[in-house]
């Protein structure tokens, strides 16, 4: 039985000026518990909004949702916004694709890390506070007090999104949203967070839903890809099988686009000057 | 650096001033409603170092007020007797902060003399001592009908940015009514429905009641727009999808970030709302005799003779200047300080 399961989903925004437009249009697909599903496509084609979709975090005015997303065979939709509390956070976790403004800038990270904790588990607050220092610990930080007391603008962009990340995964969820976790990262910090989320996912059964539009992250890491395309899944499988030979042309242009850079790359480094 | 420096400065005077107000039993030689009925009007006392026979006096000394024969209604001085200022006199009783009984003022001349560093009002009483007092009404009133008013601001703006819609509009049109409310006729009206004789702590309460409660709309709209920016603020929306309640959001990421808002209108409300009780008080709105405020200080001035004939009687209108100065000096160093700028 799956972790997961979308069905039909559209999103549409209705705003003040102009139609609606319909960002997510009828799109189905389902997470199995610890897979890393990777979901790819080009900037506005709607990924950002399955993912808050699916936490139902998008603004109630402005933006519709239908169709169905069971989480555990409860509709996620149909939730009252008490019940969708206890969720978010707990069962379910988000990681923003900018860490420098997901973070609260007047509050030590660790603390809001400990926050997490404690709204959804009835601890004292010095309990949720060793807590905290443990997920730090697990997201690859060795000085863990250091870290803790330190402010967000006190720590690099890589640093910070592993701080988000500790965020997410203080309650031990079931399934983590990651929306470009990386866009904002240089290519160390990006390795050094995709390693983190590997080795977590190994000790705790972790499913991940991975929005990336760089196909370098989802060949590492996604078992399965979703290829989205103004609003609707164009293509999936595996990725070794879509780089190859994919019959869709957006699939092939998403994921070439990114093999001719590669090659491109390749020749500039050949040409270089050695030393 | 200097900018600091004056700021501090201003600071200190100012919350000096205050506590001489807290304690106005020991800084003033008299007490509020003791009358010298034989000296109305009294021009203020003049502080002598040198006597009438070209003598130095270490201590300072005070000449008596006596009829001037030439021009009926006004005072010479009565250069036969020198008083000297004892520092620590004794005099009436007061008590130190309300509880503990004293007699110790801080300057005094021994009777029959008398000294009256801002004269007398019609009826011999110590100008400069009902200014004193005067103040502890007059900056209570202004302080916490302030402080009502931004409360209220602070539910009223919260709840208006936060939720939005309908809510929103509602509160906010119910801020413009209040806004656009003639309020001293609106005190006028409140104190008309009142019966004749309230007790003077009732009159007190309801005038902080209502200044109070009519100037909540301006902070409330201020609050609202930051409210507002705040909850779009990435971390904020990041909080929620970990599972934040909208009280947990309010208290711990928005509200932190209006309490520069708050403190600036604070220190500029404050002001304005000591004047409102000043006005209130000057048309007979407010504390009744003997008790004294800024105001009531001044509705004497509504007599044509004595704004003409004693202009010692304007000196507390004068006296508030510089504390209004001071609070605008403050908000202003405040402002600058929160200023998207600076930050």
């Amino acid at each position: 039985m799956p972790l997961v399961e979308v069905r039909d989903l559209s999103v549409s925004y209705h705003l003040s000026s102009g139609d609606p437009f319909a960002a997510v249009q009828g799109v189905s697909f389902h997470i199995r518990p610890g897979e890393t599903l990777g979901l790819m496509g080009e900037s506005g084609c709607g990924k950002s909004s399955i993912a808050l979709a699916l936490m139902q975090l998008l603004p109630k005015r402005q933006a519709r949702v239908a169709g169905s997303v069971l989480f555990r065979g409860a509709n996620m939709l149909a939730l009252g916004e008490r019940d969708l509390q206890t969720i978010r956070g707990a069962a379910i976790s988000i990681v923003y694709q900018e860490p420098e403004i997901a973070l609260s800038p007047v509050m030590r990270v660790g603390d809001q890390v400990a926050e997490v904790i404690r709204a959804h588990r009835p601890l004292p607050w010095q309990q949720c506070r060793s807590c905290a220092r443990d997920v730090i610990g697990r997201v690859g930080f060795a000085q863990v007090e250091r870290i803790y007391k330190a402010y967000p603008h006190q720590l690099s962009g890589g640093q910070r999104q592993r701080i988000c990340l500790a965020q997410a995964l203080a309650c031990d969820p079931a399934l983590l949203i990651a929306d470009e976790p990386t866009a904002h990262l240089d290519a160390r910090s990006q390795s050094e967070l995709l390693d983190v989320l590997q080795s977590l996912k190994r000790d705790s059964g972790l499913a991940v839903l991975l929005i990336s539009h760089a196909p370098e992250v989802q060949e590492r890491m996604a078992e399965r890809l979703l290829v989205m395309s103004a609003g609707h899944i164009v293509d999936q499988g595996r990725f070794g099988q879509l780089a190859g030979n994919s019959h869709h042309p957006y699939t092939r242009a998403v994921l070439g686009s990114a093999m001719l850079r590669d090659r491109w790359t390749d020749r500039v480094l050949e040409e270089a000057p050695a030393g | 650096m200097n900018r600091r420096y004056t700021f501090w400065g201003v600071v200190i005077l100012l919350a000096a001033f205050h506590l001489v107000i807290l304690s106005a039993g020991f800084f003033s030689p008299y007490s509020y409603s003791e009358q010298h009925r034989d000296l109305p009007y009294a021009p203020p006392s003049r502080i002598h170092f040198i006597d009438s026979q070209g003598h130095f006096h270490v201590r300072p000394f005070v000449y008596g007020w006596k009829y001037d024969a030439h021009s009926p209604g006004s005072y010479v001085a009565d250069l036969a007797t020198p008083y000297p200022v004892h520092v620590f006199a004794f005099g009436s009783a007061y008590k130190i902060a309300g509880l503990i009984p004293s007699r110790i003022h801080l300057f005094g001349v021994d009777p029959p003399g008398s000294i009256f560093l801002m004269g007398t009002d019609g009826y011999g009483r110590d100008q400069f001592t009902r200014f004193l007092y005067g103040g502890q009404i007059s900056l209570a009133a202004g302080l916490i009908a302030a402080a009502l008013s931004l409360a209220l601001g602070l539910v009223v703006g919260s709840i208006a940015g936060f939720y939005g819609g309908w809510l929103d509009n509602a509160l906010m049109r119910g801020g413009d009514v209040f806004m656009a409310l003639p309020w001293l006729y609106l005190l006028f009206a409140v104190r008309a429905a009142l019966p004749l004789h309230v007790p003077q702590g009732q009159i007190f309460l309801l005038i902080v009641a209502v200044i109070g409660l009519i100037g909540w709309a301006r902070p409330a709209r201020l609050i609202r727009g930051v409210v507002l920016s705040a909850k779009e603020r990435n971390f904020v929306l990041a909080a929620r999808g970990f599972g934040a309640s909208d009280f947990h959001l309010l208290r711990r990421h928005i509200l932190p970030r209006t309490y520069n808002i708050v403190l600036t209108q604070m220190t500029l409300l404050i002001p304005q709302y000591i004047l409102a009780e000043v006005t209130l008080s000057f048309l007979g709105l407010g504390i009744g005799q003997p008790l004294p405020s800024w105001g009531s200080l001044l509705s004497a001035l509504q007599e044509y003779y004595v704004l003409a004939s004693y202009w010692w009687m304007y000196l507390p209108a004068i006296l508030l200047v510089p504390v209004f100065l001071a609070y605008s000096q403050i908000a202003n160093a405040l402002q600058e300080l929160f200023s998207p700028v600076a930050l």
